[in-house]
């Protein structure tokens, strides 16, 4: 058998993963996007609105969006979220799924590109990547209407289209890190973390949570430090690309640091974390819920359904009413926009995260234990 | 896998490591593309030396009967995210950059400087008749101040100095 040089091992073998780990990010991935960013409900995606707006606001970034002239009338985001309602939820059930992921990518692709055309970009590219990749990675191969209805077909999962998420998601960080040290944060005479809050606390108005805390704070080492960590985080983490154990350690700090923005400057950003999950072995702590066990019941009844009825339903559904978490919007908002289920959700994770770091490391330090103890001999 | 297939999918990844850094050059050069892969730099720093400037804009509008009102950008740009607020006023009514787009695609209103278009009027109207209903706008002024916020071992002071203003017939 030939051997396969670095490159090929780091594209083809080191980001191995099963057809049911790939299977439960696919779940998860569609209940998110259905759930929580909820295509056509959510601030980030009432598309339609934006044919209310002028045609001169429209100052498209470069690249495709300049071939148009201006913003679509209202019916073309509407069929877009038709698609993308109905796509998401055949990912969610594994129906016909890459053709499912490739035109819900394309159609998210399409609508961001238009709400990005008033000047300012949301950076959603390596999110929206996601189905695009996997649809290549073939994660509807297990714990799918299409695993169920072709029993015989192949179950390969291919892995290269999770390297590539690596090195976007990487890069994609590195340039957020080299954008800022270009801009001069890491200048002692200048605190980029502060002056941002600042501009937010009093340009946007946003003086939620530790915000009004923070502004108070005048010590110029400690927002130097800040700026210093930004930076040096952003750009070491082009080299978690090497591994996915080294991008779930640079996610897992990366976590905590998405919720001090949070806290501090109340921009909300938990996509992200769509892409991280793409790397955590979902199988282990699925399947020690029994969660598996549970939702093949389930399934058992689903399948028995004629699979496009139950798409199109549920797709429907989606599109017209929205999220059911999306009530739960209504118990706050940020002052920057953002909302409670923001808050919760990033909050939620940071806990699990904590709570998975601290079982690693007492697992570790009970292992090291073990080892250190004499050996005892029983008679 | 097929040997063709797996060359493909190496020139892929060997062509993304070079691309990827183009497209992050390109940014420096002309701007950031989309789709690109990025994400959120926070862009330029704005403290120098204990002071902060930031240019912001402040709406108004006066009515027929002579009253004037303030209004917030969130309810005049309803149904944009919090996160284009600040750049849609920046290049749609903030006269210094309007000078620098040009006239693109804008027809001109008479006697205004720097040129709104009929279409943006049009548009302003609708939104402040849905805003205020019953009431007739006819002009809005936006005054764009530049606010310096200056920490110094006494605490921090605010200094607010109007620097342009865009005043709009709405009628």
């Amino acid at each position: 058998m030939e051997r396969q040089s670095k490159f090929e091992q780091w594209i083809f073998s080191r980001f191995d993963t099963t057809p049911e780990a790939l299977g439960y990010y696919r779940i998860l991935f569609a209940l998110y996007m259905l759930l929580i960013y909820a295509p056509g409900h959510s601030i980030q995606s009432r598309f339609p609105l934006i044919s209310s707006f002028p045609d001169e606001f429209f100052h498209p970034p470069f690249g495709p969006m300049r071939l148009f002239s201006g913003f679509p009338d209202a019916y073309v985001f509407e069929v877009l979220l038709v698609l993308i309602n109905v796509g998401l939820v055949a990912i969610l059930v594994g129906y016909r799924t890459r053709m499912a992921s490739v035109v819900t990518a394309v159609s998210l692709f399409i609508c961001h590109g238009f709400s990005y055309s008033f000047g300012k970009i949301n950076h959603w590219a390596v999110i929206l990547c996601i189905p695009l990749l996997m649809a290549f990675a073939n994660w509807g191969a297990a714990c799918s209407f299409d695993a169920r209805r072709n029993p015989d077909a192949k179950k390969d999962v291919e892995s290269w289209p999770i390297a590539l998420l690596a090195l976007l998601l990487c890069f994609a960080m590195f340039t957020a890190g080299f954008q800022k040290l270009t801009a001069g944060w890491l200048d002692p005479s200048t605190q980029a973390v502060q002056g941002h809050m600042i501009r937010v606390f009093f340009i946007d108005r946003v003086q939620g949570l530790l915000a009004p805390f923070f502004i108070d704070i005048h010590d110029r080492l400690f927002w130097e430090i800040l700026d210093y960590v930004s930076v040096s985080f952003e750009l070491a983490f082009l080299l978690a690309m090497l591994h996915p154990a080294l991008i779930r350690l640079f996610a897992g700090f990366a976590t905590f640091f998405h919720l001090g923005i949070l806290l501090i400057l109340n921009i909300a950003y938990h996509p992200i974390f769509l892409v991280y999950a793409a790397f955590v072995n979902w199988q282990g702590p699925l399947d020690s819920l029994r969660l598996p066990t549970r939702f093949s019941k389930i399934f058992d009844s689903i399948r028995m359904l004629p699979p496009v009825p139950v798409v199109l339903l549920a797709g429907a559904f989606f599109y017209l009413v929205g999220s059911p978490l999306l009530p739960l919007n209504h118990l706050g908002t940020l002052p920057s926009g953002g909302s409670v289920l923001d808050l919760i959700l990033m909050s939620a994770v940071s806990i699990g995260v904590l709570f998975v770091a601290l079982r690693k490391m007492i697992g570790a330090y009970s292992r090291m234990r073990g080892v250190m103890r004499p050996s005892m001999t029983v008679r | 896998m097929p040997t063709t297939r797996v060359r493909r999918i190496k020139v892929l990844f060997a062509s993304l490591f070079v691309l990827l850094p183009l497209q992050l050059g390109a940014k420096y050069v002309g701007s950031e593309p989309w789709p690109g892969v990025f994400l959120p730099d926070f862009g330029s720093v704005p403290r120098m030396n204990g002071e902060f400037v930031i240019r912001k804009p402040d709406i108004s509008v006066i009515f027929d009967d002579g009253r004037r009102a303030s209004v917030e950008i969130a309810q005049l740009l309803e149904g944009l995210p919090s996160s284009h607020h600040a750049t849609t006023m920046r290049f749609n009514f903030d006269p210094k950059m309007i000078r620098i787009l040009g006239d693109k695609n804008r027809d001109a209103q008479a006697s205004s400087d720097p040129i709104i278009s009929a279409n943006v009027v049009r548009w302003l109207k609708e939104r402040l008749a849905a805003m205020y209903p019953g009431q007739v706008p006819v002009h809005m002024e936006i005054v764009w101040v530049s606010l310096m916020h200056r920490i110094t071992d006494d605490g921090a002071t605010t200094t607010v100095n109007p620097v342009d203003t865009l005043k709009i017939e709405l009628q």
